[in-house]
């Protein structure tokens, strides 16, 4: 297994010394992220997501399946994630590694525990046929902060996704393409998205050194890590911290405050990239739609 | 394959020699027929039906739980004895002490035909079919375990026997094994039935566990089982060996027994071949088991078992009684 | 019967908590025993021994590993949990990466300290009782650690709020019952510094009320800890006196 190149004493004194004096090696303050870019494709539940150098796409699919015997209502939501070496040398497919459990079970925690996705409105008859929604989630390139990316990713995703229309009549249900009839976005009942914080030790003021989005330089460096995940209202749906540096509790409830100032940000980027891609894609379907009305008349 | 020991051939060769005097010197100053201590406790665990844990010092710790479960009979109208004997079913996890990790369990105790399962998969070789076998055998005048476990007309239990094993060799003693379960069979209870018996709808159970019931009575016969390992090295014969002495002789078996009635004679359930080290021999050297000597091995099993069931029997009583 | 729990208990009150250190006779270096409520928890820790693993080595420091079981009976119904299961990974990496940072790992280079549980009833509390026994079971080992680690859990009680905006008490140290029923979180602290080291929470809380569940959190974690110590030297004391014999 290749393991990852270690970071040089100087280098590591170097940007140490500098977190303690609120400075970052790319010139951010600490409590901010990267540029977060969001590329649609074409089709839809398609994300590019780029924070800074790391890249994470986002694919959502859904098909039509058998109900779990004892979850009749509901129907299907599974998350996959798969680290290989395309994202860095580090990752070998088949072999997960230790970020691969945390961060699967992070984004599960996050996004499926916190019923983001309503899975009730994904039932198509009770008991026979559901939707089996499944979200994959690639990495292309880590450069640190794979969590709050992939988080970002899914959600967005998922927001961008469209559910192809059902019609049920008796027990046959037909399933109209995406000319047929206009699809449906997917019942989301709030948006949950990680921030994580990277903690670097106390500096000469006895406070402890924390910052958001850590390029993976910082994170080979950090004594400890945390991630909150609140959505828009305030609401934490899921924190862990497990090991890494002791930390006061007043400093973590700064960090969960400070992160859910930071998801409002994120959460009105997310909307706003979504409506411009509403927009552009409109634009094409008016004339499209058009072209259908002309025929209608005929 | 023989339990591997740390021993040398001048170690072995000395336990070897010691052994065979008359009278017999064992490493540890035991006589012949005397059991190491252990220590045993039972029904500890809340959501179980019955549960134990015996803790020996060189074999390592023993912790079962019996779960009981409302289940259907099959849909064939007589259930056959094969779909009966599902009903029973025991798993036996080996986890090492320490670095050695689960998977690596061998065949408990070395028992002949039980080798070289992991028993971590149900119902496959090893140890979980040894301890199933020795219940179901258990019994004889048409009593079997499986008519307790009767609830009414097309409803039976089904017990779940799961057996952790914590310990630092891959050969644990089967007297480890087989006291847990028997003491954790000794401390199981059932509910109470409240509907009917000769109706086939869904039982319903008493929540009053004051009332319920246990799975062996306890002033009838049998009561549950017990495997005693035995080994021989000439003449001498020795009771719950430790590992440099199965390393050391020359014979060994695992006798299964019940106590039949209130007396304290004892019922043979099962007998079976242990494997042992055969220090003493040569190579290839496989000699079977004299008349005489495994005559010499079974009485000896016979004779102390049913204080050793006695004592658990009593521990038992004791410590679930106590409140 | 108005502000208690459906156990009895207030809404500060630690159920039960009974412990034993050297409980195996195994030739695991250090065992504990731990019982809070109906959660029993047994676990075994060996090392520094060489690792098992070759590439688990780490040339400045020792590797601390942990390895979670659950017993099929631990539940209310019959599960078998597999090595692979989600639940027993979250639960093994919480475990193993908050000892990391307390074990004094740079003292041991190139060893590994394996840290076993066995999970043999599930009342609530199962990350947290994981954690207090796993201290027990390193302190019997006498491997060093900067202190002691101690964990409790806390849950929010009622999601109404009275009409000055305040919380009502959040209550601690869950049951299984209270524990699918209302958002809980569980907390672990490092000896007495009241300075976080594991925080976990996989439920919608407002952010308002979950600084009184951590502040409640604490205050458990330091009352387990008093009852941890009581045992430590109570067994402590018992063994000189035995060796003085």
């Amino acid at each position: 297994m290749p393991k990852e190149p270690e970071i040089s004493l100087t280098e590591k004194t170097f940007v140490l010394e500098a977190l303690k004096q609120n400075l970052r090696v790319d010139g951010r303050d600490l409590q901010s992220f990267r540029d977060i870019q969001l590329t649609f494709g074409d089709d839809y539940g398609f994300v590019d997501v780029r924070l800074g150098k790391t890249r994470v796409l986002a694919r959502i699919s859904a098909e039509v399946t058998k109900p779990r015997p004892d979850r009749q209502f509901e129907g299907m939501f599974t998350i996959t994630t798969e680290m290989g070496p395309m994202a860095s040398p580090v990752f070998e497919i088949g072999r997960p590694t230790e970020l691969d459990h945390t961060l699967s079970r992070l984004l599960e925690k996050s996004i499926r525990r916190s019923t983001a996705l309503d899975v009730e409105s994904l039932c198509i008859v009770t008991g026979k046929r559901v939707w089996s929604l499944r979200a994959d989630v690639h990495f292309l390139s880590h450069d640190g902060n794979l969590t709050d990316t992939a988080c970002i990713a899914v959600i967005t995703a998922l927001a961008h996704f469209r559910l192809p229309v059902v019609t049920v009549s008796g027990e046959d249900i037909t399933i109209h393409s995406v000319t047929e009839r206009v699809p449906v976005p997917l019942s989301l009942l709030h948006w949950p998205i990680c921030v994580t914080f990277s903690f670097f030790g106390e500096d000469e003021g006895g406070d402890m050194v924390c910052a958001i989005d850590a390029t993976a330089q910082e994170e080979a460096l950090r004594m400890g890590d945390m991630t909150v995940t609140v959505n828009k209202n305030g609401e934490v749906c899921q924190i862990s911290k497990s090991g890494g540096v002791a930390v006061e509790a007043e400093v973590l409830m700064r960090c969960a405050r400070l992160a859910a100032g930071k998801v409002k940000v994120v959460d009105k980027l997310i909307a706003e990239a979504l409506r411009e891609d509403e927009v552009r894609r409109n634009k094409g379907n008016l004339d499209w739609l058009k072209e259908g009305k002309s025929e209608n008349e005929r | 394959m023989p339990p591997p020991t740390p021993l040398s051939p001048p170690e072995l060769s000395y336990l070897f020699t010691s052994l065979s005097l008359t009278p017999p010197i064992r490493p540890d100053l035991r006589s012949a027929s005397q059991f190491r201590p252990l220590i045993a406790e039972c029904s500890f665990l809340p959501h179980c039906n019955g549960s134990s844990r015996i803790c020996m010092t060189e074999a390592g710790e023993c912790i079962v739980g019996i779960k009981a479960e409302v289940e259907k009979d099959a849909t064939s109208k007589y259930a056959t004895i094969i779909e009966r004997e599902k009903w029973i079913e025991v798993s036996v996890e080996v986890a090492g002490g320490g670095a050695s990790g689960p998977g690596s369990g061998v065949g408990v105790g070395g028992i002949s035909g039980a080798g070289g399962a992991s028993g971590r998969d149900e119902g496959d070789g090893g140890a979980a079919v040894w301890l199933k076998e020795g219940l179901l055998a258990c019994g004889g005048d048409g009593w079997s375990i499986l008519d307790r476990l009767v609830i009414s007309k097309g409803w039976h239990w089904k017990l779940y026997i799961d057996v952790l094993l914590l310990t630092p060799t891959s050969h644990p003693s089967p007297l480890l094994l087989s006291t847990a379960v028997n003491m954790a069979l000794d401390s199981t209870y059932l509910p109470k039935l409240t509907s009917p018996h000769d109706v086939d709808d869904i039982p319903a159970f008493s929540d009053d566990w004051a009332i319920s019931v246990p799975l062996y009575e306890p002033t009838t016969f049998p009561r549950p089982p017990i495997s005693l390992p035995v080994v021989a090295i000439g003449d001498n014969v020795f009771l719950d060996p430790s590992v440099a002495e199965v390393a050391t002789a020359e014979v060994g078996l695992v006798v299964t027994l019940a106590l039949s009635d209130a007396d304290g004679s004892c019922d043979i359930v099962g007998v079976r071949g242990m494997e042992v080290g055969r220090a003493g021999g040569k190579e290839g050297d496989r000699k079977g088991i004299n008349r005489k000597l495994l005559r010499k091995m079974v009485t000896t099993c016979v004779n102390e078992a049913s204080e050793v069931i006695k004592t658990l029997g009593e521990t038992t009583h004791k410590q679930m009684f106590r409140a | 019967m108005e502000g208690l729990r459906n156990d009895g208990r207030r809404w500060n009150e630690l159920r039960r908590i009974h412990c034993q250190l050297s409980t195996s006779s195994t030739n695991a270096d250090g065992s504990s025993y731990i019982e809070q409520g109906f959660t029993k928890v047994l676990c075994n820790v060996t090392g520094p021994a060489e690792p098992s693993n070759r590439q688990r080595v780490k040339q400045d420091s020792a590797t601390v590993s942990c390895e979670v079981y659950f017993a099929a009976f631990s539940g209310t119904d019959r599960i078998k949990r597999g090595r692979n299961d989600k639940k027993v990974q979250e639960l093994q990496t919480a475990i193993q990466k908050t000892f990391s940072s307390i074990i004094l790992t740079h003292l041991f280079a190139r060893s590994e300290i394996t840290i076993s549980i066995h999970i043999l009833s599930q009342d609530g509390g199962t990350l947290a009782a994981c954690i207090n026994a796993a201290t027990l079971a390193l302190i019997d080992a006498g491997i060093p650690m900067t202190d002691y680690v101690c964990a409790c859990t806390a849950g929010q009680s009622t999601s109404i709020f009275d009409n000055e905006g305040a919380s009502p008490d959040p209550w601690l140290d869950v049951n299984y019952l209270e524990e699918s029923d209302i958002p809980s979180l569980t907390v672990a602290t490092v000896g007495d510094s009241e300075k976080i080291v594991a925080l976990s929470m996989e439920n919608k809380v407002r952010i308002e009320a979950l600084e009184a569940m951590i502040a409640v959190g604490i205050s458990g974690c330091a009352r387990v800890r008093g009852i941890m110590d009581k045992e430590v030297r109570r067994y402590g004391k018992e063994k000189l006196e035995a060796e003085g014999e």
